[in-house]
């Protein structure tokens, strides 16, 4: 069993695991925390399988680097759009 | 500088220049997304005098670096996008954005961030029509997605937000699974540029990848049955953010599984039948929501849905590029008849919302109210959406039904003439009670004034019209492709 | 013996992660979510991966964490609706199925390696010597100029989605011995880490991330208070990086002809001067993202 085999189980792991909580639960902040360790799951699968007799892949580094940059940029503007929601219903 | 380049660069740059000066940020939106127009229509006269076009970023080919492409799709693409844009740009800035109805110290916040998420759109659609490269197509979707959800929670009411959030969720969803189709197929083959699907497509790895980055597609594109988050988002909306959202928007995710669907050769058959099966449901579904829709807007985002199902039905049983049928080619014009008919009717909706003061269809018939030019634009544009001649969108289902035909493919003929049918009743629910003249209208009944929102939408709606006489033009255009 | 530490690693990670998402406390969910994160970045470090594995700690455990946590206090909790055993035995099923198929599709995938043989050519072309930094900043710098301006619209977003006024509630007087250690690191570490990332794991993202981490907590310790004009500096600095890094493709193809192709020889300088702005933009943006910013007064 190699190394990548461990990583590849966590991070398809986490991705069941957020699938489950997504399809579950319906407050918003759990959704978005749901998301992120979705992504982080993807994150982990793609490094994992990038990996070539102990050197990474350079171009898939950049990619997951990317996605999570991006996927801050995405929980901001979740976070701020669901703060919204509620202050509009307290009103 | 090329025009390429600068096809996508200006754009986000006056969306900076629009976020950093509110006061101006329309001079900003209309000069950029007229300019924008111009080099469009550039870049399609070079295409159509020299062929496909190709820059390789940094002067790295793939699969290491980006290439972007522009061959005829693309620039139809472009095209579209520009000039529809421009049209409703006009419109945004007569109305701030907002209905005159609206109460006028929002309406400087809400121009303040309507044009830089509106020139953002632009950018990022042109970037994601020009793109080569699966992973780029993908942070391009990111900003559409922001940039449309943004549009969407513009107008700040409680339905618009919660329709916002379940957007960017829906959206977030959608780009984590062609992320990992991405990842699946850079572990399949080692690259991720779209040179390289045909290799996907040859093996079981790289099948399932594409069925990831299609479901992906699917959601983004509001394709049934992962449409949930759509019709709330596009009726929620103000009229004229509805009109980008239905019109352009959904377009780039359509317009990349077209993409992937052309370069995939035989080995996509299964992944075809099934957008085709998916988008015939849609279509139906979209109908069946769109008869009992009770107001204006919900009614036209259902008939969106339905749309999206028959421009997703003709994607998946056009076949590859290789069986020279064209019939992807019709999937491409209808994607064209749509954008613009469906601009036209969510700004004409927009319009008669604002004379009656409400869009229930039960009340679309009030006595003392002619039809005005806002009505008028809505049944011409219900013209071509349904397909009936000389409209772009006959043309479409023409070609289509013609390819269905001479693969005796009798049932997708039946389903999309049982579609029609299903579009025609739905859009004559208000047509006719629109339209009306006569007995029903009461002796001292008024036009309503005509406002710029009579102009844009009509001029819509009749270049819906008038492409279907002219379609040679984009079909010889489609016929530029990249080799 | 690294074998046994992968497993308890990865072991730890999907632990958390579990333990992050079944707990109805909030604030432990999120704690939970910040360890997770931190222990991938471990085992991202593990698999070869040491710039991804510092963005992820800064920004995907750190910054997430604290967009969360702030969310946390203002979201009122939602109605707990328990959905009935058969429907949550079903869903489980299914994401174990899932998560099954996932492994399998990812391990079994042949993979063409095609990648490093590329970039460990053309590297010494590309003016920098650290692969990653490399193809985020030449190879496929595109890619990277487009991510800016995903930061950027979502920064526009929260601007007009955001309330009016923005208060990051100030944490009181133990933060002061932490902010004397902390911020001067702060400082000291991001240039550090842009000016290595030219060469070892470093670079833009990650030293903008800890130059926000920093600003972060002038502000949560009350000695930078956000006032309306701190607030639009900060957004001029955040609308440069996009402007700029638009306006430098632009200008790399008036030079050279073709986008984003660096000048002969001038790469790493090209390279260097954008990683830097890039920097504070990124710094700004992310502090922006977390504090929000008031709408413009209409007087």
């Amino acid at each position: 069993m190699t190394s990548e085999l461990i990583y590849i189980c966590a991070g398809s792991g986490l991705v069941g695991l957020a699938f489950y909580r997504l399809a579950t639960c319906r407050d918003m902040l759990l959704r978005v925390l749901s998301l992120n360790v979705l992504a982080v799951g993807i994150a982990i699968l793609f490094l994992a399988s990038a990996r070539d007799a102990g050197m990474t892949d350079a171009v898939p580094q950049a990619f997951v680097l990317t996605g999570i940059v991006v996927l801050v940029a995405v929980t901001a503007a979740l976070l701020a759009l669901a703060e919204q929601i509620d202050r509009q219903r307290d009103e | 500088m090329s025009d390429i380049s600068l096809l996508v660069l200006l754009p986000l740059l006056a969306a900076v220049g629009a976020a950093t000066t509110p006061r101006t940020s329309g001079i900003w939106g209309l000069t950029a997304t007229a300019l924008t127009a111009t080099l469009a229509v550039w870049l399609t006269l070079d295409v159509f005098q020299d062929g496909a076009r190709y820059i390789a970023i940094s002067g790295w080919v793939a699969p290491l670096g980006i290439v972007l492409v522009a061959d005829g799709l693309a620039a139809l693409m472009l095209l579209m996008t520009s000039g529809v844009g421009v049209i409703v740009a006009i419109q945004a800035a007569s109305w701030g954005v907002f209905p005159s109805s609206c109460a006028s110290k929002d309406a400087e916040s809400l121009r303040a961030g309507f044009w830089p998420m509106w020139l953002a759109t632009l950018g990022a659609m042109n970037a994601l029509f020009l793109s080569g490269d699966l992973f780029n197509i993908y942070v391009a979707f990111e900003i559409l997605g922001l940039t449309a959800v943004g549009l969407t929670a513009l107008s700040g009411t409680r339905s618009a937000l919660r329709a916002a959030f379940d957007y960017l969720s829906a959206g977030l969803a959608g780009s984590l699974l062609l992320l990992l189709g991405v990842a699946l197929a850079y572990g399949a083959i080692g690259r991720v540029d779209l040179a390289a699907v045909p290799m996907l497509a040859d093996t079981i790895a790289g099948r399932i990848a594409l069925a990831f980055i299609v479901a992906g597609l699917a959601v983004k594109a509001a394709l049934f049955p992962l449409h949930f988050w759509m019709p709330e988002a596009h009726s929620s909306a103000t009229p004229v953010a509805s009109a980008l959202l239905s019109a352009l928007v959904v377009k780039g995710a359509l317009y990349v599984i077209l993409r992937i669907s052309i370069e995939g050769g035989a080995g996509m058959e299964a992944l075809r039948f099934a957008l085709a099966v998916m988008g015939a449901a849609a279509m139906l579904w979209g109908a069946w929501g769109a008869l009992r829709a009770t107001r204006l807007k919900l009614l036209v985002a259902q008939s969106t849905v339905a749309q999206i199902g028959l421009i997703t039905l003709a994607i998946g049983v056009a076949g590859d590029n290789l069986q020279q049928n064209g019939l992807w080619q019709a999937a491409a014009l209808l994607m064209l008849s749509h954008a613009l008919a469906k601009a036209a009717m969510f700004i004409a909706v927009g319009r008669i919302a604002e004379e009656l003061g409400h869009d229930r269809i039960s009340g679309l018939n009030r006595k003392e109210l002619r039809p005005g030019a806002a009505e008028f634009a809505f049944a011409i544009a219900s013209v071509s959406l349904i397909g009936l001649p000389p409209t772009a969108g006959f043309i479409g289902k023409w070609i289509l039904i013609d390819g269905l035909i001479a693969r005796d493919a009798w049932i997708w003929v039946a389903l999309i003439l049982i579609g029609t049918a299903l579009s025609a009743a739905y859009l004559s629910r208000v047509v006719s009670r629109c339209l009306r003249g006569g007995p029903h209208v009461a002796a001292n009944a008024h036009h309503p004034a005509w406002r710029i929102g009579d102009i844009t939408a009509l001029g819509l709606a009749t270049s819906a019209l008038v492409l279907g006489l002219a379609s040679a033009l984009p079909l010889g255009l489609l016929e530029i492709t990249a080799k | 013996m690294s074998l046994a530490f992968d497993v308890l690693l990865a072991f730890g990670v999907v632990f958390t992660a579990a333990a992050a998402l079944g707990t109805h406390d909030r604030v432990a969910s999120i704690a939970g979510f910040v360890v997770t994160g931190l222990l991938v970045a471990l085992s991202l470090v593990r698999l070869g991966a040491p710039d991804v594995a510092l963005a992820e700690a800064a920004i995907g455990a750190g910054l997430t964490g604290a967009l969360l946590l702030r969310s946390a206090w203002r979201l009122k909790p939602a109605e707990s609706r328990v959905s009935p055993p058969i429907d949550r035995i079903i869903v489980a099923l299914i994401a174990v199925c899932l998560s099954g198929a996932l492994a399998w599709a990812v391990y079994t995938a042949p993979g063409a390696a095609l990648y490093p043989a590329l970039v460990s050519e053309r590297l010494a072309e590309s003016g920098v010597t650290n692969p990653v930094t490399a193809v985020l900043l030449n190879f496929r710098a595109w890619d990277t100029l487009l991510e800016i301006a995903v930061l950027f619209v979502a920064l526009i977003l929260v601007r007009i989605v955001a309330p009016a006024h923005p208060q990051p509630v100030v944490l009181g007087e133990l933060m002061l011995p932490f902010a004397r250690i902390v911020v001067p690191m702060c400082a000291f570490l991001a240039g550090h880490l842009l000016w290595q990332g030219a060469s070892v794991p470093g670079g833009a993202f990650q030293a903008g991330a800890i130059l926000a981490g920093g600003s972060l907590v002038l502000m949560l310790g009350g000695f930078a208070v956000p006032t309306p004009r701190l607030l639009s500096w900060g957004m001029m600095v955040a609308l440069l990086g996009l402007a700029v890094f638009a306006v430098a493709a632009l200008s790399t193809e008036a030079l050279t002809g073709t986008l984003l192709l660096y000048p002969d020889g001038a790469a790493k300088i090209w390279i260097l001067m954008i990683e830097a702005l890039l920097t504070l933009s990124i710094a700004a943006m992310l502090c922006l993202l977390f504090c929000g910013m008031p709408r413009r007064p209409l007087k």
